[in-house]
Parts: C-alpha cells; structure tokens; sequence
C-alpha cells in the first residue's frame, strides 16, 4: 500500500463530484419514476405538458451526469483516496471495494442506457440540452425496436438495482457510524476532520 | 429543333386547357399554408414554405377546374426546434424517402354562393387518402384568393403512427388552413 501518498480524506473535487451527483442521482431516480407513471401509488402523477418537460429535463440532466462521469472516474483514477479503517474485515473491504466500483458502473451505465433509448426512440425527438444544444443521437439504431425496448427494460432495472446499491452505500455508513464508531462522512466532507 | 418543340408543346398545352377556365400562379408572398394541432396539451402552429400549384378554376366551369399541389414536406417550420427536429423523421414526414406530398383534385362542386367543395388525392407517402373539403373563391379582377380550412386525421395519413397511435402526446386531427393569393396567368 503506498501509504506515504494515502490521504485522510478525500479532496475536494471527489467531494464535490460525489454530493452533486448524489444529489442529481436522487432527482434522476425521481423525475424517471415520477414521469412514467410509477408514482402514482403515492398519488403523483403529471400532466401531459409537465410530463413532457420533465422528460426533457431528464435527458439533458443524464447525459451531462455522463460527462461528469468520466470526469469522475478520470479523477478517481489520478488521484489517490484515503485508506479503509485498518479496523475493517478482510471481507468488509472488498465489499465496500465492490461496491464503490459496482456504484461506479452504474452511474455510467444508467445514463448510457438512457442515451441508448433515445437514440432508438420512435418518437426520433431530439435531444435538446436544458433546450440550449443538441445532443447527438447514437448512431444507427433510430426507431430499433429491439433495441429501444432492450434498454428501456434495462434502464429500469437498472434504476431499482441502483436504489439498492445507494441503500447499501448509506446502510454501510450508518453501520461504521453506530458500530464501528467510525465517522467515515468526514472523508467526504469539507473542512476539518474533527475527529482526532 | 429544341425551340420548335417548345412551341409545338405550348401550343398542345394551350389547346388542351379548358378555353374558359382560369390558371392560377400562387403568389408565394402573400399565401400561407398551415397547419395547427396540439402536443402534450399546447397547441403548435406550423406552415410549408415552399409548394407549387397547378391551378386551373372557374367558378362557372367546374368540370374543367383542376388542381394539382406538392408540397415539400421538408418545408414544414414550426419555429420549435424540438418539432422541426421531428418533423423530417420517418414516422412523420420521412423527407428522404418521400420528399414530396401532392394533392390532387378529382371533383369541384358549389356548395353556396362563393363556397365551393372540392374532392381529390392526396399522396403522402406512398399512401393515396381521399380528402375533401370546402374553400371560398374570391377575385377582383387583378387576383383571386383562395380560403379554406379543415381537418385532417394524421394518423390516416401515417404520420406519427409508430410513435404515438394512440393521440397520447400530438392530437389526432391537424387543423389545416389554407390562403392562397394567385394572379391569372394571361393566356394569349
């Protein structure tokens, strides 16, 4: 392990990356259900306009958490992160190694299938960021039924599996929080570690 | 030889046209040809910019008053960038495979005074629809103006029947409405 270089915490730009793109993952995982009828157990549906809208808005909003994707992983790739609680399990840290990476494909994986769906979309609407500039469709695939269907199927899937998979994430920092007494939200956090 | 037989066709067109029917130049100016419907609940207006008519009318002679227009379907703006960015789609216009739509009419009828009905084709593509409907006729002398406005099912016509059959985001019926402006042409 390079110790020398590991760091207490995780620098700011991961900080930042990490609490945007949490909070544009929860309007994500929000508008998507909310726009395709899925919340109307709870009472929320939208007008047809608003629905369209939120439709646009969602678009616009995955493909540029796309870009910060690949931000993100470029950084994270170059930039060393703080080590795990030497009072971790063998087991424990190649879970939470596994699951940081599983979070990691996921959030490429849903806006890429997203982007797959417009591109194969009957509708051939395009995509209009925040309706400012256009964003290419892929290539090929325009009114693929096949296709279109396949990655909407996956898209959802892949929207619950990634409720789990957050669920997981915050379950394992209350579990360090109240078990392991280790404040581990400091490391992702600005400021001071006030621990220690 | 090419001026003669430029000569000897005008001279065939000239006799073959009805002596006292009218033909028609669309002035492009002054004339519009639109279209309005709505998309998820708000309503959208657009018109074809470039079309060529053949129009021969009179109003006395209605047997041998024909009109044939086409329509470039690419022309079509809405000043929405996501509509136009539609519009030329397969399951809406599809420009490339069909460029063009064309109407062609195959019966004038006077419904009042000043009120006429006409019948016709309308190819659009690939598919042949009977679509009618009524239009005024005025003229001054100097120009005739041509006014009407009607209905069409979209989804008779096939547009957008892939993506939206069931009228869920654009409605059904495309209110069409029609101003031609058109000067006589002067047959010598």
């Amino acid at each position: 392990m390079p110790n020398k270089v590991t760091p207490e915490r995780y620098n700011l730009v991961a900080v930042i990356l990490h609490w945007v793109m949490a909070l544009a993952f929860f309007g994500m995982l929000f508008s998507g259900f909310l726009m395709t009828d899925h919340l109307e157990f709870i009472g929320l549906s939208l007008e047809q306009s608003d629905k369209f809208k939120l439709f646009q808005i969602h678009k616009s909003t995955g493909l540029i958490l796309l870009v910060a994707f690949i931000l993100r992983l470029g950084w994270r790739l170059f930039h060393p992160t703080p080590a795990m609680p030497e009072s971790m399990p063998k087991a424990e840290k190649m879970a939470a190694k596994a699951g940081h990476w599983a979070l990691y494909f996921w959030m490429f994986a849903l806006p890429m299938t997203g982007w797959v769906m417009v591109s194969s979309s009957s509708y051939g609407l395009p995509t209009l960021i925040y309706g400012l500039f256009e964003w290419p469709h892929l290539p090929g695939i325009a009114g693929n039924k096949q296709v279109n269907g396949a990655s909407s199927e996956a898209h959802e899937l892949l929207a619950y599996a990634f409720m789990a998979l957050i669920a997981g994430h915050i379950l394992a920092v209350i579990k360090h929080l109240v078990i392991d007494k280790e404040n581990l939200i400091a490391r992702m956090w600005v400021g001071k570690k006030d621990k220690e | 030889m090419t001026r003669i037989l430029i000569t000897l066709i005008a001279v065939a067109v000239f006799f073959s046209s009805p002596v006292s029917a009218e033909t028609y130049d669309i002035l492009q100016e002054e004339s519009k040809l639109s279209f309005t419907g709505e998309h998820a609940g708000n309503a959208f207006t657009g018109r074809f910019k470039d079309y060529a008519a053949d129009i021969v009318f009179d109003p006395e002679n209605l047997e041998a008053s024909n009109a044939v227009v086409s329509i470039q379907t690419a022309s079509a703006v809405t000043g929405n960038k996501m509509y136009d960015g539609t519009l030329p789609n397969k399951d809406w216009f599809d420009v490339k495979s069909y460029p063009s739509a064309e109407f062609r009419s195959t019966a004038f009828m006077k419904a009042d005074e000043g009120l006429y009905k006409v019948s016709g084709d309308l190819m659009i593509k690939g598919k042949t629809v009977p679509v009618s409907f009524d239009f005024t006729f005025s003229e001054d002398g100097e120009q005739a103006v041509v006014q009407s406005a009607f209905e069409l099912d979209r989804l008779a016509l096939g547009l957008g029947v892939e993506s939206d059959p069931n009228a869920e985001w654009v409605s059904k019926m495309i209110d069409m409405t029609i101003y031609l402006v058109a000067k006589p042409v002067d047959a010598e």
